[in-house]
């Protein structure tokens, strides 16, 4: 193979993977589940009452429910959901900046539903930027790797690199999508995927690990976050930092859980202190911190596996929020 | 001879064996090697990854 010959093969190589990136990354937004949400949201109004989180809150808002219990209590707003299935505190930040300072939108009110164990602060490598958490890679800036790891590049050096690559194109931030993919592809094909209760989030026996890998977070994440002096995840104070910057008033709210929940990660005292911490920040930001894991009306029957509100459960949330929402007058202005 | 010739092949495009004189040298010989490049890193980033366990993409 002569030079010439090896320049144009890299050049072909190139040039392919360039066309690749691009058609992959028109095809990713156009089928990328928290892309079409995203846009949904953008089609409410401009001055809506935004709701933010993660699958929790996502289920835990009643799209029927939530706008007209806030109407009955004589509150005329839209409502855009901005909550992410599956996305962490850095992909819910990534969404209401690029709601915020991309499309220019200002809420009227955001109502952020964040729980003790989602508030943790965890060095999160760029490998759990996955399947809807892609947001975190996808709709992030540069700018956010000293963000997710600080001290970088004297520090978390490692992680930050992979995050600056996996952001750099669209075939590394979807990746995880081609994989997805590829694997049901492969199951079809070997029959191996077994059969096993599942509901729109996933299995039931994968959340019944997550609900434990939370208590065990909450243990493990807070000793190494106690060190370097954080009380919260980063991309707490990043979210209370974007909304004081654009006048945005906050309600923040702590989800209804099952009793097993409530007893092995809500009571543990970590998670206390970070709800109190939560609250100290809501208080910052004028805002106010809604904790209705203790409402009265909870019952096992409302939920639908170890997580989350099942449908009576979340118009029963949806209908004590837009209640408290209205009581507390934070619409009005 | 048939699965020498396979072998060889196999070899080739692996990378383990260089082009032969007569396809190295021949024009567009660097157009096929860089597609065929891309199509193996496209390959490798296909199946290189793990499937995660919340995921709920409609894609």
């Amino acid at each position: 193979m002569t030079a010439r010959g090896l320049l144009v093969a890299t050049l072909v190589l190139l040039l392919t993977l360039g066309c690749v990136d691009f058609a992959f990354g028109r095809y990713a937004r156009a089928h990328f589940l928290p892309e079409t949400q995203f846009r949904t949201a953008l089609t409410k109004g401009k001055a809506c009452v935004v709701t933010l989180g993660d699958s929790r809150m996502l289920v835990g808002i009643d799209g029927e429910v939530f706008p007209a219990e806030l109407a009955r209590h004589g509150v005329d707003a839209c409502v855009a959901q901005l909550a992410i299935g599956g996305g962490t505190g850095e992909a819910q930040y990534a969404a209401l900046r690029r709601y915020v300072e991309d499309e220019g939108r200002t809420p009227r009110l955001l109502i952020w539903g964040i729980n003790a164990d989602a508030a943790v602060p965890r060095l999160r490598p760029p490998d759990e930027f996955t399947g809807n958490n892609a947001v975190a890679l996808a709709w992030s800036r540069a700018s956010d790797v000293t963000l997710h790891y600080p001290g970088f590049p004297f520090a978390n050096f490692d992680d930050g690199f992979r995050f600056l690559a996996a952001r750099s194109t669209d075939l590394s931030s979807y990746a995880s999508l081609l994989w997805n993919a590829v694997q049901r592809g492969q199951d079809r094909f070997t029959r191996s995927a077994k059969p096993a209760e599942r509901n729109r989030f996933g299995f039931v026996a994968d959340m019944d690990a997550l609900e434990k890998s939370m208590a065990r977070d909450l243990t493990d994440q807070l000793v190494k976050g106690g060190r370097s002096g954080l009380a919260v995840a980063s991309h707490v104070t990043a979210v209370a930092e974007l909304c004081k910057a654009h006048g945005i008033p906050v309600l923040w709210v702590e989800l209804p859980m099952p009793k097993r929940h409530r007893k092995q990660v809500d009571s543990h005292p970590n998670a206390v202190r970070v709800r109190a911490e939560l609250a100290r920040l809501a208080k910052g930001l004028g805002g106010s911190f809604e904790n209705f894991d203790d409402a009265s009306w909870l019952d096992p029957q409302l939920f639908s596996d170890p997580l989350h509100l099942g449908a009576d459960g979340a118009r029963r949330f949806s209908a004590e929020l837009a209640e408290r929402v209205a009581r507390r007058g934070a619409l009005a202005r | 001879l048939v699965l020498r010739r396979l072998a060889r092949a196999l070899e080739v495009l692996g990378g383990a064996e260089p082009l032969p004189p007569w396809l190295a040298t021949r024009r567009g010989a660097g157009l096929v090697l860089g597609a065929w490049w891309a199509c193996l890193f496209l390959l490798v980033l296909a199946f290189a990854g793990r499937a995660t366990k919340f995921v709920y993409v409609d894609f």
